[in-house]
């Protein structure tokens, strides 16, 4: 009798589970959800803007010979007797990637070479909220013809959204910059044969020409070598870093166009006094899909 | 005068084979006009849109012949469909892909097996880069981390690499065909198990689109490694040590099966109710042994020698730090809708998981056979949720759709 009892006991706990099992399993998993979006919501795990940043991984190029780095998209422009190298190795104490135009003269073409990648999404806005880091080496002086400004090679990074264009390039010579409604070209001195670490910020490029920041941009490095510049010639990038934005915001942007010369950072300064001169030698660049009117050619046709 | 046999088989069978028919003809024909347009006026791949369309169309007549013609070709639905699956996967492996891989884990698995043969090397311990030069790996079919770098190891069980070593030493030079040849074995084995004027219906679910059959192994996605040994167990179910051998196959081949492991041990242990504590833990306890025994034989040579290399990289799912990519409910932080970190999403995939496996204890007399597809649910809300973790598990409801109806019939036979 009590074993029956005992038995009916054991069904009806039985019983009841069967029956709050469901609506509490729905309950808990309601809870756990709604703690979780309270409490943790952690910075979200987006891949960075810049994609393997320092040039590890790298795949044969059956096109060129040797080797290429893999996510970076390869695009160049040679003449026959051009070669054009790229390669890993260590320069001065830091693994670089090494670009080695040969510009044989034979013609008055621009040899160059651009690598780069699309970012877009998630990847974009990250890329509008903080700064570039970059560290470049750039060659010592060659023994070749120079233009007047004493420039030889074009080596900077290129940000292009399709309907802008922005041209960070890297010289060692007196610091330049061009603007145009859709294209600018911000000259970032850099001393040559040693690394030397350069900040690119789009943001204050993109609020300071009221441009409005793209969902897609196509950041590239760009390396071109002008025909009269014969011989080898090699430019190094060690890598990108992502960097925390230390300049203003929009607002403080807006108000810091209105007093550029004692406020802004170099690059806006120079843009404010740069009148652009008229160089001597024109080179004539094929447009590559993601290269707006303004860009490599505009880099020696200043 | 009507032969005999289709006076025998019933109206239903043989409507049921008419379907068959003109399914498998309209799904070959769909997808010739996608080799048509995947082949880009490849040579090759004109002639092939050719074949399956000229075999379509005669398909799609036969379906239309006296129930005798019908029934005499009962099984060409299957070739029909088989047709298709490895014309499609030549066109768009070889000619649209032009033979490159479009999975790291493929290339690395092919490439580790490689090592394995002519060096005798452990892939635990190799960095796997060469794999993408070797296979033609696309950037974007990577796996990135949150670091802007990308998995450059070997993260999966051994059998996964091994399974690919007797065809590296025959020089096979793309591992699809392996996986194709695993999935002919499993649209075989649930056709040939399944009850037999109903088996042209245990196609539809495969062949319902083209992306388990077809795309997903054609872009070398390898989940067809698993499941056909997963399978194997299905049908083993009331067997331990048989189930326990397949399983522990299935484990040793890929992490997914992995999940599945407490909805068997619930249902060994709730199939033998009735039965004393020690009747009921007997089979159980053979099952976990024997799947044990054999997930170590196939690991152990390579645990043994560096524990933290083969732990660091078959744990890479649940340690490293992957990108969030999902077609799952982290989808929505993914594009920016939900500003969440992996961590929600890993609370909310334990606690579903949590659910099922407490579910699945208590209403087991209702979801006995359901439970296939517990895994699938639960990685939906994962942070790392993509189609073939759940896509893949359809074949294994067929088993239990093929079981339940064998049950069902037999109870029926004993009624009556």
């Amino acid at each position: 009798m009590v074993q029956s009892r005992g038995g009916e006991g054991g069904a009806d706990i039985l019983k009841h589970v069967r029956k709050l099992t469901a609506p509490l399993s729905a309950v808990f998993l309601i809870l756990v959800a709604g703690f979780a979006f309270t409490h943790l919501q952690a910075t979200t795990e987006y891949p960075p803007p810049i994609l393997d940043p320092e040039f590890n991984l790298w795949v044969s190029n059956p096109e060129l010979g040797g080797m290429k780095p893999m996510v970076w998209e390869l695009e160049y422009q040679k003449s026959a007797g051009d070669q054009i190298l790229l390669q890993n190795n260590m320069t001065a104490g830091k693994t670089a990637l090494e670009i080695r135009i040969f510009q044989d003269g034979a013609d008055d073409n621009l040899t160059y070479v651009r690598l780069g990648q699309t970012i877009d999404g998630a990847r974009a806005r990250a890329l509008f909220d903080e700064e570039i880091s970059i560290w470049v080496l750039l060659q010592t002086s060659c023994q070749c013809k120079k233009l007047a400004s004493g420039q030889t090679v074009a080596f900077g990074i290129e940000t292009n959204d399709g309907t802008h264009t922005l041209d960070y390039l890297f010289t060692g010579n007196t610091a330049e910059t061009n603007i145009s409604p859709t294209h600018r070209t911000i000259s970032l001195q850099t001393q040559t044969g040693q690394w030397i670490n350069q900040t690119i910020d789009l943001t204050e490029q993109y609020e300071s020409a009221n441009w409005k920041p793209p969902d897609r941009i196509l950041l590239s490095i760009v390396f071109g070598v002008p025909g009269f510049a014969s011989g080898w010639h090699s430019e190094y990038v060690h890598g990108f870093s992502i960097l925390k934005r230390t300049t203003h915001n929009l607002t403080q942007q807006n108000e810091m166009t209105t007093d550029l010369p004692s406020k802004s950072p170099n690059i806006l300064r120079e843009i404010d006094q740069y009148t652009t001169p008229r160089q001597e030698a024109y080179f004539h660049v094929t447009r590559s899909p993601y290269t707006s009117d303004a860009s490599l050619s505009q880099w020696f046709n200043l | 005068m009507t032969k005999p046999n289709s006076l025998l088989a019933s109206i239903d069978e043989v409507f049921i084979l008419r379907l068959a028919f003109i399914f498998s003809a309209q799904f070959a024909l769909y997808e010739g006009f996608q080799d048509y347009n995947r082949g880009s006026g490849h040579p090759e791949a004109i002639v092939l849109t050719l074949v399956i369309y000229g075999v379509s169309l005669l398909v799609f007549v036969m379906s239309l012949l006296p129930s005798s013609v019908v029934l005499r070709f009962r099984d060409l639905p299957l070739l029909l469909l088989l047709l298709t699956m490895v014309t499609s996967v030549y066109v768009v492996a070889e000619i649209s892909y032009k033979g490159a891989y479009r999975t790291d884990a493929l290339a690395f698995s092919h490439y580790a097996a490689m090592l394995f043969v002519n060096r005798g090397a452990d892939p635990y311990t190799q960095d796997m880069t060469k794999a993408l030069d070797l296979f033609k790996v696309q950037p974007s079919d990577l796996t990135p981390l949150t670091s802007g770098t990308y998995l450059m190891t070997f993260q999966y069980p051994a059998l996964h690499f091994l399974v690919f070593v007797p065809f590296v030493l025959l020089g096979l030079r793309d591992m699809r065909w392996v996986l194709i040849l695993f999935e002919v074995c499993v649209a075989l084995t649930l056709y040939l198990k399944g009850p037999r004027k109903l088996r042209p219906m245990l196609l539809l679910p495969l062949f319902a689109g083209s992306d388990l059959m077809i795309n997903f192994t054609a872009a070398s996605v390898s989940d067809a490694l698993w499941v056909l040994p997963l399978l194997f167990a299905a049908f083993c179910l009331e067997r331990p040590l048989a189930l326990g051998l397949f399983y522990g196959l299935a484990c040793a081949m890929k992490q997914t099966p992995w999940f599945l492991a407490p909805f068997l041990l619930i249902y060994l242990i709730k199939t033998e109710e009735g039965k004393s504590l020690r009747e009921r833990l007997w089979p159980t306890m053979k099952f976990a042994a024997t799947t044990m025994a054999v997930f170590l034989a196939i690991n152990l040579p390579f645990i043994l020698p560096n524990p933290t290399a083969w732990f660091g990289n078959v744990m890479t799912p649940m340690t490293e730090d992957l990108v969030i990519h999902s077609q799952g409910l982290s989808s929505l932080t993914e594009v920016g809708l939900l500003p969440v970190g992996k961590i929600f999403y890993t609370l909310l995939f334990a606690s579903v998981f949590l659910v099922l496996v407490v579910n699945y204890y208590v209403y087991f007399d209702k979801l006995r056979f359901a439970f296939w597809i517990f895994p699938g649910i639960a990685l939906w809300f994962s942070y790392r949720e993509l189609t073939n973790y759940i896509i893949y598990w359809t074949p294994l409801m067929l088993v239990s759709m093929i079981l339940w109806y064998k049950a069902e019939e037999a109870k029926a036979v004993q009624t009556s």
